[in-house]
């Protein structure tokens, strides 16, 4: 994997996800969770998905793993396609295969991620036996040495601890060993650093980041905190009730908000030149109910740009926009001048 | 780990002391004077029952009398009933009966009540899983008394397939009563199997043996199973002291000459020293079960080893 | 899942109590248990509602006569019409269950709460002493009391009913006290108690209004299925002959009249018709107890 393959490969993404849709059914009712959700990956990329809790990157993620509980969930749609090859269509003996040594998953909670009742380097090693049929010995030995590369001090030593015998910090290292054991192209992560300490959560980016370059692995990672976004990702995919609002380079996306949700997000961040004293901006309202969902665009009720069109009807899925990098959006007046002058002056843009 | 032991050991000292004075209290408390029936049809003189109960230390006062049972009761002594035998005697004599019943209940807890549990759990909502739940619930909800009788009734009458009683207490004989007693820890073991299965199958660090790559045998099998069955283990070792205490029921129904027919017969007969010997052993075999499924959760869980 | 959840319950917010009964009515298995208890119930108030006929005026010309259009459960041994011993034989039982489970709620839940909540030294001895009941199994140590203090044929029915709940409960609250100490144990270091602490609250008041509410639902769920193998115990003190005496109808001792190995073979339906009032009435509980733990713990939904 450290070498790119020379030929042209036959596919245009290393993942491609097309229409993905899905719902969970419940004794409540059915709550459509994923409606019609596209996004694709490159090779040695950082997509992140952004967006609150609820709006569905979590179940976007298991999805594409193919590890949904189900029931009460169902893929209901859609394609997800691992350099060309359809995953959604693999019998699940191939497609468990796939996990791990072509596409890996790390979790926000390690503590319980983890089995609590067998030694973190035993659990590493699974990863060796199973895929690879290496033998205790090697198996040991290629752990200890992915808990040295993610720096756990006295790995060795620790190869027989137990998970709770950790700090959060240690334990989210060994998660992350686990996932590139074997080398894989992509590694999803799942909120990594929201169970952790500030000072911490810097030290696991970084890690994750140097990993990524150093195995050449596509990384999607998935978080509502826009801080942990802007420093490593190449790209953002907004989400909000089972759809993406806006996806563009991140850059784009910072200085230059689209989608009014994007706005309203940006606009929440504390900024420095905001005057003490000043209450910042929240957007106002819940989520919606994934149950009982607005008619027209699910952000409509929350939305201050919202017209009667907004409310009637679905805005098309992500379209392409006007600008100087590929980016796209999913809103009725995404192109409407009112919209751009707020969107400017949410990120400050007006007293440039 | 040996601290840990020998702090269990000495928090089991007041338990058993305090058990052991309520069981002396209550069977020496027995109504009925134990000199009847000694001395044909006429009540004793009093030259014999003065004789008896000083033989027997019974005009000393109480505590007095339970401070010499404990006395003898460290050197492994439980005393010599009205009749001339040691309870000791009288015990192992009728233990490995009882010990086979307790025995075959608890096989039947792990095989049918674990297996049933497990089956029901990774079918959840299907056809299986309903009836386990089901049927556990009809079995709980039959006292056992019930239940053996209904038994006899039908598998040891009508299908003639059991023998109706167990009086020589072979292995095969012993099999329906065995059911019968560990029948509603069959069905208790069933239940929490099956909870905990359920609970675990949801459970994170699964969906981390999925995300592994893990095939669904390896991941149930190894990963959800081996925490599922932590809580099924600790359950069905302390279910032995229940399951001597239910042989009561269970040896009477179906004849058999256990301890629990002892027990049931030193009530009958005011026999209080055989009483008290049985009822002792059955709490010290009780409270060594706990702190052995203790100390082996401890091994099973590491979250919970005792360093 | 669980985020799909929030956002519903953000949505609607609601009494933990109102989404229970919510789920609750609309399983058919509730209605089922809820149906039984009424009935045992009304029967152990009124059984003069469900039948005119005495339990206790026997004929011995009826002897054991099979279930028939004027009895239709038959008559047993003595000739007493079966129908009507069962009718009649609900009160004690019920009485026993009920009672027997409050109060080892009421015992058990108030030492375990002081337990949970002050630990220490009082935490030490309750449960050395809850340790010492709890080490003589229930059964065992109900059928030794029973024999030292047997119940007079004499005795009216409360005073039997109140013996054999004493008795039920000196071996049964530590049940109950591990349940609730371990709940308050849990409950304690939540923040909103805590702060309810911060905040001045004396320990009696954080006890009542803020630790308790939040501890109770375990030990009421374990209460009402229990409440159904209080009534099999009662029943099995019965059918040894060391618990309600003869002269009071019970299902018991009718059961063990009732199981004798002849009349098993000859007369089945002097077993059968008890055994399933009695098998019925514990079912109704466990069911009801098992339908409410359900209801309030949304893990399992």
């Amino acid at each position: 994997m450290t070498t790119i393959s020379e030929n042209q490969p036959p596919f245009e993404h290393l993942l491609d996800v097309r229409d993905l849709h899905v719902e969970f059914r419940m004794r409540a009712g059915v709550a459509k969770a994923i409606n019609g959700v596209s996004f694709h990956l490159d090779e040695r990329e950082t997509l992140a998905i952004l967006g609150e809790s609820g709006s569905g990157k979590s179940v976007t993620a298991q999805a594409i793993m193919g590890i949904l509980d189900s029931p009460p969930g169902y893929i209901t749609g859609g394609q997800v396609l691992f350099q060309g090859a359809d995953m959604l269509k693999m019998k699940p003996k191939a497609r468990a295969a796939m996990r791990g040594p072509k596409i890996s998953m790390i979790f926000q909670d390690a503590l319980s991620a983890l089995n609590p009742v067998f030694p973190v380097g035993w659990q590493i090693a699974e990863m060796f036996r199973i895929h690879r049929d290496m033998n205790r010995t090697d198996a040991m030995a290629q752990a200890i040495r992915l808990m040295e590369r993610v720096r756990i001090p006295g790995a060795k030593e620790r190869y027989k601890a137990y998970p709770h015998q950790f700090s959060g910090g240690m334990r989210q290292r060994i998660m992350i060993a686990m996932a590139i054991a074997l080398d894989p192209w992509i590694l999803i992560a799942d909120e990594p650093t929201t169970a952790l300490d500030v000072t911490v959560q810097a030290q696991i980016m970084d890690l994750l980041k140097e990993l990524q370059e150093e195995f050449g692995m596509g990384l999607i990672l998935i978080t509502h905190d826009l801080g942990v976004v802007a420093n490593v990702a190449d790209r953002i995919a907004v989400m909000y009730a089972g759809r993406l609002m806006e996806t563009a380079p991140v850059g784009a996306l910072y200085a230059n908000p689209r989608h009014p949700y994007t706005i309203g997000l940006l606009e929440s961040v504390p900024r420095l030149d905001s005057k003490l004293g000043e209450t910042l901006p929240a957007i106002g309202g819940l989520p919606p109910n994934l149950l009982r969902m607005p008619a027209g665009c699910p952000f409509n009720p929350r939305c201050r740009f919202a017209i009667d069109k907004c409310r009637e009807g679905v805005p098309p899925d992500l379209t392409d926009l006007a600008d100087s990098v590929p980016r796209r959006a999913a809103c009725w007046r995404v192109e409407d001048p009112a919209v751009t002058a707020e969107a400017r002056i949410a990120v400050g843009g007006d007293q440039s | 780990m040996g601290k840990y032991v020998v702090r269990r050991l000495l928090m089991m000292i007041p338990t058993f002391l305090g058990a052991t004075l309520i069981i002396f209290y209550l069977s020496f408390a027995l109504p009925g004077d134990p000199t009847a029936g000694r001395c044909g049809e006429r009540p004793c003189p009093a030259s014999y029952v003065e004789w008896f109960r000083s033989h027997y230390g019974l005009d000393k006062p109480f505590l007095v009398q339970y401070g010499i049972y404990m006395g003898r009761l460290l050197t492994g002594d439980l005393g010599t009933n009205y009749y001339g035998n040691t309870v000791i005697h009288e015990l192992a004599i009728r233990y490995p009966t009882t010990l086979k019943l307790a025995v075959i209940a608890i096989v039947a807890e792990i095989l049918i009540g674990i297996g049933a549990g497990i089956l029901a759990g990774i079918r959840r909502g299907r056809f299986i899983d309903s009836l386990v739940t089901i049927s556990t619930l009809v079995v709980i909800a039959i006292p056992v008394f019930v239940l053996g009788s209904l038994a006899q009734m039908v598998f040891g009458i009508k299908l003639k397939w059991f023998p109706v009683t167990a009086g020589d207490g072979t292995w095969g004989q012993l099999l329906l009563p065995g059911l019968v007693l560990g029948s509603l820890y069959v069905a208790y073991v069933a239940r929490l199997t099956r909870t905990n299965l359920v609970e675990n199958l949801r459970a994170d660090y699964v969906r981390t043996a999925y995300a592994k790559g893990m095939q669904p045998a390896r991941a149930i099998g190894l990963h959800a199973l081996r925490n599922s069955l932590l809580p099924s283990i600790t359950y069905i070792g302390a279910s032995f002291g229940a399951l001597l205490g239910g042989a009561i029921v269970t040896e009477r129904i179906f004849n058999i000459n256990g301890v629990g027919s002892l027990i049931y017969r030193s009530i009958s007969q005011r026999d209080g020293t055989t009483l008290v010997g049985a009822v002792v052993v059955i709490v010290v075999i009780y409270m060594v079960m706990t702190l052995l499924v203790d100390l082996l959760y401890g091994l099973l869980d590491p979250r919970l080893r005792h360093e | 899942m669980s985020e799909i959840v929030t956002t519903t319950a953000a949505e609607r917010p609601r009494s933990l109590g109102a989404d229970a009964w919510d789920v609750m009515r609309r399983r058919p298995l509730f209605w089922v248990a809820a149906v039984l208890v009424v009935l045992f119930v009304a029967m152990a108030i009124a059984p003069e509602l469900f039948t005119t006929k005495d339990p206790r005026s026997c004929d011995l010309a009826f002897s054991r006569q099979l279930p028939s259009a004027g009895a239709i459960f038959g008559y047993d041994f003595q000739g007493c019409d079966i129908f009507a011993r069962t009718v009649y034989g609900a009160r004690a039982s019920i009485l026993v269950g009920i009672f027997t489970a409050l109060a080892a709620a009421l015992l058990g839940g108030l030492l375990g709460t002081l337990a949970g909540y002050l630990g220490g030294a009082v935490d030490a001895v309750l449960s050395r002493i809850a340790d010492i009941f709890f080490s003589i199994p229930l059964l065992l140590g109900a059928i030794v009391v029973g024999s030292v203090v047997p119940l007079s044929p004499n005795s009216p029915l409360w005073r039997c009913v109140i013996q054999i709940v004493l008795v039920l409960v000196l071996f049964g609250w530590p049940n109950t006290f591990r349940l609730m100490r371990g709940s308050v144990m849990q409950v304690k270091p939540n923040e909103y108690v805590q702060a309810a602490r911060a905040l001045g609250a004396n320990p009696f008041r954080v006890t009542t209004s803020h630790i308790v509410p939040n501890a109770l639902t375990p030990l009421i769920v374990v209460s009402t299925i229990d409440l159904g193998s209080y009534i099999a115990t009662e029943a099995t003190l019965s059918f040894l002959g060391v618990g309600l005496p003869g002269t009071i109808v019970s299902w018991g001792r009718d059961i063990s009249a009732a199981s004798g190995i002849g009349y098993i073979r000859n007369a089945p339906h002097m077993l059968l018709f008890p055994a399933a009032a009695l098998c019925l009435t514990v079912l109704a509980f466990i069911i009801l107890g098992e339908v409410v733990r359900d209801a309030l713990d949304p893990k399992l939904r």
